[in-house]
């Protein structure tokens, strides 16, 4: 190998002369052969139209192997689907977030006609009876109020926070009172008489229901003629609780009205009642049947040794 | 004044040899516009030893070489509609395979591999070499594969405007205008840096430049 300090300055070249040797460095001929074919493959290459992505994917195949499983996956598709739709379509479970419309009550004497603005969805309702003396105010608005009649088919509804108002629960417990009179051996003492007062105090919506539906068999008996207001905790008006009529006579009515009671009470969130609620709707559903057996009894005479039946 | 007078004036070449030459490749294009397909391969042979050695000069890479000679005809047909005889058909093409063997350096700046192809010794490079070395036979092989490889580390220290100045001019033979034309600056920067770079080369070449 030949390193450069030891030639001498007569063996040296101008920098032209030493580029002309870079003019000199050529391929082979055949060089020339396989570029012209390589420039063919890439000139019908660039022609040819790519294909494009989506056709790579290769989606009849996929198709054909899916088409092995063609049950189990269209029973998946179908449960999917079907879970899909009832998680977005079905019912709104708890509807805690519900709000009331909202709803016009009008009082006995139909002089006075308070507007409920759009509530939270009415947990309680505190029922107590309104003297026809007692005026409303018509700016009760924000607390609201509520009134019925339980002969007029009209629901009032109170949002909840309303109804801890101690004086308004105990009007409450008077009227159930009233109403029922074995509300009062649930009842407990002490503090454990107030909570019965707020459980009292938050009557589930049958009432309502009842007041709605005034032609249901389990309506109360309408011969009481009572009218209801929740009171709102910034309302100036005293609740008022007029002595109702004397309570059912009937057996029958009795027996209804006591069911009926441990059916309200039973409308708690705890498991305990709600055990309980279906026991007494058991008992409820057995008494309409033996209410049918003492018709068909009745029906039925002795006289002496005759058998009468009548039809 | 038709089409192909057009050309050769707008060509900067002051040659009769290149305005000929930019005539009659004008004539070919437009057959080829006019759907003679088969008459690019006229210009493919006519041009692919010039092109390839300006991209082998400035890559130093016979197989990069061929890839993008081969592209830059490729690009050419594809674009040969877009061509409206601005400039000559040789220019244009040098153009191309210029920007394509620059995106190519750009793209493998940190890779760099030599792969040479044979010096063809002719009487000037003949010459040349016996001022060289009095070595014969083996010995002169050895010799001219180092000063190839002396060359090409020299030119490649060289940044691409000037390196690519070198190849044009003193390599492939174009005149100033027609470097100016194809790295598209005036004909002052071309010679300013042709000067420069011919002095780094000098520095870099010196045990074998006098």
């Amino acid at each position: 190998m030949i390193t450069p300090p030891e030639r001498d300055a007569a063996g040296k070249v101008s920098l032209e002369d030493l580029l002309r040797l870079k003019r000199s460095e050529r391929p082979a001929p055949e060089f020339w052969s396989r570029f012209e074919e390589e420039l063919r493959v890439k000139q019908l290459a660039a022609i040819v139209e790519k294909r494009p992505w989506w056709v790579t994917l290769r989606l009849p195949q996929a198709a054909r192997v899916l088409a092995r499983f063609q049950l189990p996956v269209g029973a998946a598709a179908i449960l999917a689907l079907g879970f899909v739709v009832v998680r977005e379509y079905g019912p709104a479970g708890g509807g805690a977030s519900e709000t009331a419309s909202p709803v016009l009550v009008a009082n006995a004497a139909g002089d006075s006609v308070v507007r409920a603005a759009s509530v939270p969805k009415v947990e309680s309702v505190v029922v107590s009876v309104l003297p026809s003396a007692v005026p409303v105010p018509d700016n009760v608005s924000t607390g609201l109020v509520a009134v019925a009649r339980a002969s007029d088919p009209i629901v009032s509804e109170v949002p909840s926070g309303e109804v801890a108002a101690p004086e308004i629960a105990q009007s409450g417990q008077g009227v159930l009172t009233a109403m029922i009179p074995w509300a009062v051996s649930h009842a407990p003492s002490g503090h454990a008489e107030s909570a019965r007062t707020a459980e009292l105090g938050e009557l589930p919506q049958v009432h309502f229901a009842a007041n709605m539906n005034p032609g249901r068999d389990h309506s109360f008996d309408s011969g009481a003629s009572l009218e209801t207001v929740a009171l709102s905790s910034g309302m100036v008006a005293e609740a008022v609780t007029v002595p109702v009529q004397a309570a059912p006579v009937s057996p029958r009515e009795i027996r209804r009205n006591r069911i009926l009671t441990d059916l309200v009470i039973a409308d708690n969130n705890s498991d305990v009642e709600r055990s309980r609620m279906a026991q007494v709707r058991e008992v409820l559903t057995s008494s309409l049947d033996e209410d049918r057996l003492y018709d068909t009894v009745r029906r039925v005479g002795m006289g002496g040794d005759r058998l009468t039946l009548k039809f | 004044m038709n089409a192909t007078s057009k050309v050769v004036a707008k060509t900067l070449v002051a040659s009769s040899e290149r305005q000929l030459e930019a005539g009659s490749d004008w004539m070919v294009v437009q057959r080829v516009q006019a759907g003679d397909v088969a008459a690019f391969d006229q210009l493919i042979l006519k041009y692919r030893e010039r092109v390839y050695a300006m991209v082998y000069n400035m890559t130093s890479n016979r197989e990069d070489a061929a890839d993008l000679t081969q592209d830059s005809f490729i690009k050419a047909f594809q674009s040969i509609n877009r061509f409206q005889g601005q400039s000559s058909f040789f220019t244009w093409l040098y153009r191309i395979a210029l920007n394509s063997a620059l995106t190519h350096i750009r793209r493998n700046k940190l890779r760099s591999f030599f792969s040479f192809d044979k010096v063809h010794e002719d009487a000037t490079v003949s010459a040349v070499l016996n001022q060289l070395t009095d070595k014969r036979d083996v010995e002169r092989e050895v010799f001219v594969s180092e000063l190839q490889e002396k060359l090409n580390e020299a030119m490649l220290k060289l940044s691409i405007p000037h390196r690519t100045v070198v190849t044009l001019f003193e390599i492939d033979g174009l005149s100033h205008e027609e470097v100016a034309e194809i790295m598209n600056c005036s004909v002052g920067t071309v010679r300013s840096r042709l000067h420069y770079a011919k002095q780094l080369l000098q520095a870099e070449l010196q045990s074998y430049v006098r």
